[in-house]
């Protein structure tokens, strides 16, 4: 009989220091291992802190993050399983996906990811505030630093509060375990939301470089946060607040009413092969052109995220973000696939698969620039042809310019270089439009070099493109809603219509006309792809009724519209987003109350 | 907390790439020295005029601060996990061989030996709250390596309307059992429970040498064993296909359809849940074959040769696995390479 007793190394605390009292000498202050305590000396490495905050916050803008594994960002915020965005695939009708609102539970994976990346963009913002306070800079470079941690931690929690309701407020960055967070009020999220975005507005510079934030991005983000609160409280006063914001915004940053850039003006230049100049194009294509998000011209830009070249994400040691990815967005070119009729006659087995020219026809771009193989999100019925149809045909923003019916690249099909219908394909892929927003429209703006360094078509249809975080567009729509809201019909229309005109649409809206559809309509029809339509359907509701979310989801999400399993069923109970099972178990020391309609 | 380039995340902005600062992890200063303390029991035996050599080794062990990835409330710090070492883990098992001459008549002899082993452990503590950690699949009073899922209970069919309307559930999808008996049928998070354990229930291995004059056999069988709960795995592609777009499965299998509608397989269209498609792995394995010749002789030692050996083996020659599919029951996934058939012919020549 033996008694053995085993000692394992345990890991060493990261967070402590040797230190040797007698000797000072020999006192050990390594620099290569931070900590809170000794990061945060100079007004560089609080900085550090606020990139980190930036980063975090330009990951839940883009749509990136689902291919590298970064959770579910942007793709889930700007409306994944809404009315406007959807699966490419409803008929995967699979418990815990976004596409059957019916399986979802508080396990579902999309609900916690989202909560993570918002409270860790909050705790960054927490810990830039912490080291500022223990740091030696300047006045005014402490200004700017907290207006930007104070503006991204509002940020989080006017996206936390619309999305989950009240959630647990933290204001302080904290190493210590805590398991009994208490849930606030919705109302008092929105509060603590404004408070931060208040001192951001206060703090933050009239101009800073591009991707960094200014005085105007928190006026944008206060006019919502502040119509946010009015729906909540009924407070009408928070209406004319927003109105105040907006237009503060709007003078700052008027839309852009003519063309401009690089491809408006017919000089003989080309790139890639391709004329510039392209004289079916609007002021809405030029928005969206590489190069013009940072024109002189393009005042509408309010706040966005760089992508930068090859050469610079090279430089970075490949730290920068990487161009958006086309695998995410889009048909899934692979898939779509002939319906038996055609497919028995056409000798072809879809309008993509075989024989693909590599120049583009009339205008309309190819496979390369559209998208990917295979693309998982695409737009709705509701956003490619319902807003569309009638009186509100004839718009800049529907025209094939600016979006696209896919035609047949198949050069072998008897359909070759026709448009698409999605009545020629067979089920379970859907077609849908495609936007000048997330694809090229031709070969002008690709750069050879991003392709070949990141590898074929999944990078293939964003190139080097910015991304408007926010523009004065939107600006236009919050006050629109704002004064809809605070019971000025007229002045609705008037801003719904300057969007409107600037897109040469014939339609123009009457004060009668306006309601909160009439803006969700118009919000679909500038903004699908860039706004985060979540957010902005379940802060149209509270205290447990959201019969506007209700109405857009049960007559236009690709799940109850399109998907003949669900086709007519009612949308569930729920006005918010549960919180997230294991947020709720860790919790745990004290019970983080569910919203209702989750289990 | 990580710095500079080596933070590994940057941002560009118009004025040029300014690097950020990451924390990497959360520190715990309680981190300490884990222990094990461990009871051995042995004893070997010859009986029967040594035919017979049985050994036996039994052990109970305790490991205290056993250190443990904890997930913890994002909220505080950002971070959602955090190394832990306040648990404790029990174990016991048994180790036993068996040898037996089985014949030895002239020129002919056999060999066999017989092993075989089994181990339980328990979770004793965990975080010290008297928890499951179920994110981790860590359950107090349990064995490690629980699989924490829904119960299967076949293929919903157009007749099942109540399970459908509570589910939003289709035809073809897997139906899951409503564990806590909620009243609206619906089946959530809280309807899961342990499926089994990914641990066998016990090894065994058979090894024989028989060998006459100059001829040897040397084969063994070697198996892993499921009973209870154990020797449980999940094998969701043996249900379902391995991704959304065009329903790519490694394995051929006969998806539910309306035509064919299948209480095993989902339709092709349905991906969830994967890891509570459970089945039992044991099996047993013809691991190793090997036939050998020496050729002894005189003629050898004048050509300067002092001895030489033919020999044909064979590695992994099949497989039983009565309850498992579509991969080999150790490597336990269609999609990955499986577990290579060798065989080897050769000749050994000594000087």
């Amino acid at each position: 009989m033996k008694k053995i007793i085993y000692f394992t190394l345990g890991l060493a605390a990261v967070f402590s220091f040797f230190s040797c009292d007698d000797e000072d000498f020999l006192t050990e202050k390594p620099k290569t291992i931070y900590t809170k305590d000794n990061a945060f000396e100079k007004a560089s490495q609080v900085d550090a802190a606020v990139v980190t905050a930036y980063r975090y916050f330009q990951n839940l803008h883009l749509y990136n993050m689902t291919l590298f594994g970064g959770g579910v960002g942007g793709t889930f915020l700007h409306g994944d399983g809404s009315d406007v965005l959807g699966s490419t695939q409803p008929a995967a009708s699979a418990m815990g996906s976004f596409n059957n609102y019916w399986a979802l539970t508080s396990n579902s994976g999309n609900f916690s990811q989202l909560w993570n990346q918002l409270y860790t963009l909050a705790s960054y913002a927490n810990l830039a505030l912490d080291g500022l306070a223990i740091s030696s800079v300047t006045e005014a470079e402490a200004a700017n630093l907290e207006g930007q941690a104070k503006f991204f931690r509002g940020w989080a929690y006017l996206r936390l509060g619309e999305c989950y309701g009240g959630v647990p407020l933290v204001e302080k960055f904290t190493e210590e375990l805590k398991f009994d967070y208490g849930r606030s009020t919705r109302k008092e999220t929105y509060e603590f939301a404004i408070e931060d975005l208040e001192t951001a507005e206060a703090m933050l510079p009239a101009t800073a470089p591009a991707g960094r934030l200014t005085k105007s991005v928190a006026q944008h983000f206060l006019a919502e946060a502040y119509l946010a609160a009015g729906v909540e409280t009924g407070d009408k006063n928070y209406y004319t607040k927003a109105i105040g914001k907006a237009d503060a915004v709007i003078s700052a940053h008027p839309i852009v009413t003519a063309r401009f850039g690089a491809r408006s003006k017919d000089d003989g230049t080309s790139r890639n092969g391709v004329a510039s100049y392209r004289p079916d194009g609007n002021t809405f294509f030029d928005l969206f052109q590489l190069g013009n998000y940072q024109d002189p011209a393009n005042k509408e830009a309010i706040m966005l995220v760089l992508i930068p070249t090859y050469e610079v994400y090279a430089a970075s040691g490949g730290t920068t973000n990487r161009p958006q990815s086309g695998v995410v967005v889009g048909p899934p070119y692979r898939d779509l696939t002939w319906n038996t009729e055609i497919a028995a006659v056409d000798g072809t087995s879809g309008p993509w698969k075989g024989e693909v020219p590599k120049t583009y026809i009339g205008g309309v771009m190819d496979a390369y620039l559209g998208g990917c193989s295979w693309g998982i999100i695409g737009s709705s019925d509701y956003a490619d042809v319902n807003i569309w149809e009638g009186d509100f045909a004839t718009d800049d923003r529907n025209a094939q310019v600016n979006l696209c019916d896919p035609i047949v690249l198949d050069t072998r099909s008897m359909y070759f270089g026709q448009t698409i219908t999605a009545d020629m394909l067979l089920d379970p892929c859907r077609y849908s439009r495609i936007s000048v927003k997330t694809s090229m429209q031709d070969y002008w703006g690709w750069d050879m070099k991003q392709h070949t360094a990141f590898g074929s078509s999944a990078f293939a249809n964003q190139y080097g493109r910015d991304w408007y975080i926010a523009r004065s567009a939107e600006t236009y729509l919050l006050r629109a809603e704002a004064k809809l809201r605070n019971n000025d019909k007229a002045g609705a229309a008037a801003d719904l219509n300057v969007i409107r005109a600037r897109a040469n649409a014939t339609k123009m809206f009457d004060a009668s006309e306006v309601d909160i559809y009439t803006i969700l309509d118009e919000r679909a029809r500038e903004l699908t792809w860039e706004e985060m339509r979540w957010p902005t359907l379940l802060r149209m509701g509270g205290n447990g009724q959201n019969e506007v979310m209700k109405h857009q989801l049960e007559n236009y999400s690709i799940a109850a519209n399109e998907n003949p399993v669900f086709k007519g069923k009612p949308f569930p109970s729920w006005t918010l987003f549960p919180i997230p099972f294991n947020v709720r178990q860790l919790n745990s020391g004290a019970e983080l109350e569910q919203n209702p309609g989750w289990d | 907390m990580l710095m500079g380039m080596g933070g590994g995340q940057s941002v560009y902005f118009g004025d040029g790439i300014y690097f950020g600062e990451r924390l990497s992890t959360l520190g715990n200063a309680e981190l300490g020295w884990e222990t094990t303390t461990s009871w051995n029991f042995g004893f070997e035996t010859d009986f029967l005029q040594n035919r017979f050599h049985w050994e036996v080794d039994a052990y109970t062990s305790k490991t205290t601060d056993q250190i443990f990835n904890r997930q913890i409330p994002i909220m505080g710090a950002g971070i959602g996990q955090q190394s832990a070492t306040m648990g404790q883990v029990n174990n016991w098992g048994i180790e036993s061989s068996l040898q037996v001459n089985v014949m030895r008549k002239g020129k002919f002899s056999w060999i066999s030996t017989l092993n075989f082993t089994m181990n339980r452990n328990k979770l004793v503590e965990l975080y010290g709250d008297g928890l499951d950690d179920i994110t981790n699949q860590l359950f107090l009073g349990k064995s490690l390596g629980a699989i924490y899922g829904y119960r299967f209970l076949g293929i919903v069919q157009k007749n099942d309307t109540d399970y459908i309307a509570a589910n939003g559930a289709a035809p073809g999808d897997a139906m899951w059992a409503n564990l806590d008996g909620s009243e609206d049928g619906r089946i959530t998070a809280s309807d899961r429970e342990i499926l089994g354990y990914n641990k066998e229930a016990f090894r065994m291995s058979l090894a024989n040498t028989l060998t006459y004059g100059n001829w040897s056999l040397y084969f063994m069988l070697n198996g892993s064993f499921s009973g209870g709960m154990y020797g449980v795995s999940s094998n969701a592609r043996a249900f379902i296909a391995s991704e959304a777009m065009q329903y790519l499965s490694n394995v051929n299998h006969p998806y539910w359809t309306e035509e064919n509608p299948s209480d095993k397989y989902p339709r092709a269209a349905y991906l969830s849940n994967g890891s509570s498609f459970i089945q039992k792995y044991g099996f047993v394995r013809l691991q190793d074959v090997s036939l050998s010749y020496d050729l002894r002789g005189t003629f050898l030692r004048k050509a300067g040769i002092s001895g030489a050996q033919f020999y044909v083996s064979g590695k992994n020659l099949f497989f039983i696995a009565p309850n498992w599919e579509f991969s080999d029951p150790e490597v336990r996934n269609p999609g990955s390479q499986q577990l290579a058939r060798t065989f080897t012919f050769g000749v050994n020549v000594r000087f």
